[in-house]
């Protein structure tokens, strides 16, 4: 090798580029050429005289800042850590509790109608509603602290995880779901249903993200799988933006300005905050339910104390409760496990509080990533889980069973509301729930849907006739009436506002086309009365 | 020559080249996840690259943030640009030209009014902001014997740390004029630093 080819090839490798064979050559060419060697000692020196020592790094903090801004247009998904699977015992209780599992399911379904407090914002727009601040009590005060971070200055950030543990039912793990709320342009309330499906012993972690600036009102959330969004909704202060999975996986965003009767989530705890759409409000009526348990350590070390809010079931069917475990800290929830039958269904966990400053938040979510498909059997949105106030010709119309509604308003009661409710349960079917408030507490709430129809067949073997109507209708009381009746007052909350009363009523209907209607009322009736309410049945689709 | 010399000099030609930084092969990144990895893979040396044209940490990284931000949120657009590393180079060339002109318009502010700035949180003090400032002057007074074009390509390789191909895809010259560049810019450095060493003895 040539010394000027050696020089060159010298250089090169300063520049961080040598050939694996000229280095070889050039190796051979420094030990028997001194000249080339020193020349190759000043190259480095220079080399090292320009090369700078000092280190310059980003702040420790920048990749932070930079993730940070841009959740604002695309919130991060949360890393999926692997979650230890257990061994369901939901089977055997389910075995020993000898219910079939339609009803189990149905069951757990209802119970997590009954754990809606936005159907409060469906009707009462009020957020002192159903919530008394002056409440004695841990869980009162967390849910202060709660609505209290929705208040304040800056901008409420949050990130909150949805964790679908895993469950080796396969009924049971595919059954679970979320309410999921988005405010229309018109200012109403449309009340949408997360699935969240996961085949058995399957899990997996949703990250959601809420922002919401409290003088404005102007909100965001955006809940996703990995990088899949899954549902998105924004107000950017003059439009809502709603994110809309289209039929062949590709979502759009529809941005709709807003009407003039359009305002702002009256309860931004309830619309955005931990576990929305899943927050009990068993403990605010029977303290009862509510219990404190042993002190824990959250997963940062800070103490929290665990409450456990137990969830009213039929009877026989598996215990289920909501454990709160609440910061000691600031008294904030950290954590809300939905449990059944002794097993974790879904957790609430608080990942993430901060206050941001305004300026730059892209309210405006027509930039969101809509290119990923979804998966297969991945959590997706379905619209309307409830439609409130609906008409009886929709009724008539969305039936796809025999379904019967009284003739006349009963005597005691003042109005009619029909409710159009996913039949949960057995999807895409809708059930119907008719709710005629009464000024004496009265209350009156019949259900009707396929899920009952095809569960309470069995379920009326084991009960009594207690009256047969000329109209060809049945009415059965069984050993499950009370709790039944719980569950069907507890559900219409929101239009009958008051707690179900000790003295409440309920019976299971059969109609003559042998469909199953589920009738409560909130007090004693007569038997005049009952059969004055039995006789005015009729089938919806002759109704007026 | 002596056998010791030699042997140390074939060790050194044993090394890898220095290159510090890995390579990015990747893409663009397409999802947070992956968009997180490159910040990581970048962010020093995006933010060196512009604090040495900014001469100031904050306003580096105010450049470089905003340069990484629009990467994400324009990732769709950018999918099929090849070679990330050179275009996000460029993209913090840009970046600092323009943060340097809009600094001018605000009137210069002085290296001393930079070094005695208070320190903000998780920022390195600003003691060792100026020793590194003070090397990259001492640096510059080197390379300022340079041409420009030779200046530039030595830039990019010592404190960028950049391969001869991303630098010719950044300057937008041939590999070879990039090589050749930086040959003729390190063997006048050569003769200027030796002989100024030879003064100094």
């Amino acid at each position: 090798m040539k010394c000027k080819a050696a020089r060159k090839l010298l250089i090169d490798h300063l520049g961080g580029h040598l050939d694996p064979g000229d280095q070889r050559e050039l190796a051979h060419h420094l030990e028997t050429c001194s000249a080339c060697a020193r020349f190759w000692t000043g190259a480095r020196q220079t080399m090292a005289a320009v090369t700078p020592v000092q280190p310059v790094r980003a702040s420790a903090d920048f990749k932070e800042r930079i993730m940070k801004e841009i959740a604002l247009s695309h919130p991060l998904p949360v890393s999926s850590p692997p979650v230890s699977s257990s061994k369901s015992s939901a089977d055997r209780v389910i075995h020993r509790a000898g219910l079939s599992k339609p009803v189990w399911i149905a069951g757990l379904a209802a119970l997590l109608l009954l754990a809606i407090p936005l159907f409060d914002l469906l009707f009462f727009p009020n957020p002192e509603s159903g919530r008394d601040r002056a409440a004695a009590g841990l869980l009162a005060r967390a849910w202060a602290a709660e609505q209290d971070l929705f208040s304040g200055e800056g901008v409420v950030y949050l990130v909150n995880e949805i964790l679908v543990h895993p469950v080796n039912n396969p009924e049971l793990a595919g059954i679970r779901w979320l309410p999921m709320a988005t405010l229309q342009a018109s200012g109403q309330m449309q009340m949408n249903q997360l699935r969240l499906p996961a085949g058995p012993g399957e899990s997996y972690r949703l990250s959601d993200t809420a922002l919401y600036d409290p003088p404005t009102g102007r909100f965001m959330r955006i809940v996703q799988k990995d990088d899949q969004v899954i549902f998105a909704t924004s107000y950017d202060g003059k439009s809502v933006f709603t994110f809309q999975p289209g039929e062949a996986g590709e979502a759009r965003v529809v941005k709709t300005p807003v009407a003039e009767t359009f305002q702002a989530p009256k309860d931004p705890a309830g619309f955005l905050g931990i576990g929305a759409g899943f927050q009990s409000r068993i403990d605010e009526q029977d303290a009862t339910r509510v219990q404190r348990l042993e002190d824990t350590t959250l997963a940062d070390g800070t103490p929290a104390r665990v409450l456990r809010s137990t969830l009213p079931a039929p009877e026989g069917t598996p215990e289920s409760y909501v454990l709160f475990r609440i910061r000691q800290d600031n008294d904030t929830i950290a954590e809300m496990e939905w449990m059944a039958a002794g097993e974790p269904l879904l957790l609430f966990r608080r990942i993430k509080t901060s206050t941001l400053e305004d300026r730059g938040i892209h309210w405006d979510l027509s930039e969101i990533d809509t290119q990923a498909k979804p998966a297969a059997s991945s959590p997706e949105v379905v619209p309307d889980v409830v439609i409130p106030d609906v008409s009886v010709e929709h009724m008539a119309e969305k039936a796809d069973f025999a379904a019967y509604i009284f003739s006349a308003t009963p005597a005691w009661t003042q109005r009619r509301v029909i409710l159009d409710i996913l039949d949960i349960a057995s999807p895409p079917h809708r059930m119907f729930a008719l709710a005629y408030p009464a000024q004496d507490k009265r209350h009156v709430v019949m259900i009707q849907a396929v899920t009952y129809n095809q569960a309470f067949g069995g379920l009326v073997k084991q009960g009594t006739l207690i009256y047969t109507s000329p109209n060809g209708f049945k009415v059965w009381s069984t050993p499950q009436d009370k709790m039944g009746a719980m569950i069907a007052l507890q559900s219409l909350r929101a239009v009958i506002q008051d707690a179900p009363s000790e003295n409440r009523t309920g019976y299971i209907l059969e109609s003559p086309a042998g469909t199953f209607p589920a009738l409560a009322v909130n007090g004693p009736v007569t038997d005049d009365e009952l059969h004055g309410l039995i006789d005015s049945l009729v089938p919806v689709k002759n109704a007026e | 020559m002596n056998s010791l010399i030699a042997v140390d000099l074939v060790k050194e030609l044993d090394a890898p080249p220095a290159v510090t930084d890995e390579a990015w092969t990747r893409g663009w990144p397409q999802t947070a996840r992956e968009f997180e990895a490159l910040v990581e893979a970048f962010q020093d040396r995006l933010v060196r690259f512009a604090f040495r044209r900014l001469g100031h940490r904050q306003d580096a990284e105010d450049a470089i943030q905003q340069v990484l931000v629009n990467v994400f949120l324009h990732r769709i657009k950018y999918r099929d640009v090849p070679h990330v590393t050179a275009f996000l180079y460029r993209m913090a060339a840009n970046a600092c030209v323009d943060a340097a002109r809009k600094r001018g318009r605000r009137a210069e502010v002085s290296l001393e009014a930079i070094a005695s700035r208070e320190p903000v949180d998780g920022i390195p003090s600003a003691a060792s902001e100026t020793a590194a400032r003070e090397e990259f002057r001492r640096i510059e007074t080197w390379l300022a014997v340079l041409p420009r074009r030779q200046a530039e390509v030595i830039r990019c390789r010592v404190f960028d740390e950049l391969s001869f191909a991303d630098i010719a895809r950044i300057i937008g010259r041939s590999e070879a004029t990039v090589k050749s560049r930086f040959r003729y810019g390190l063997l006048k450095l050569k003769k200027k630093i030796l002989s100024e060493g030879e003064v100094a003895k």
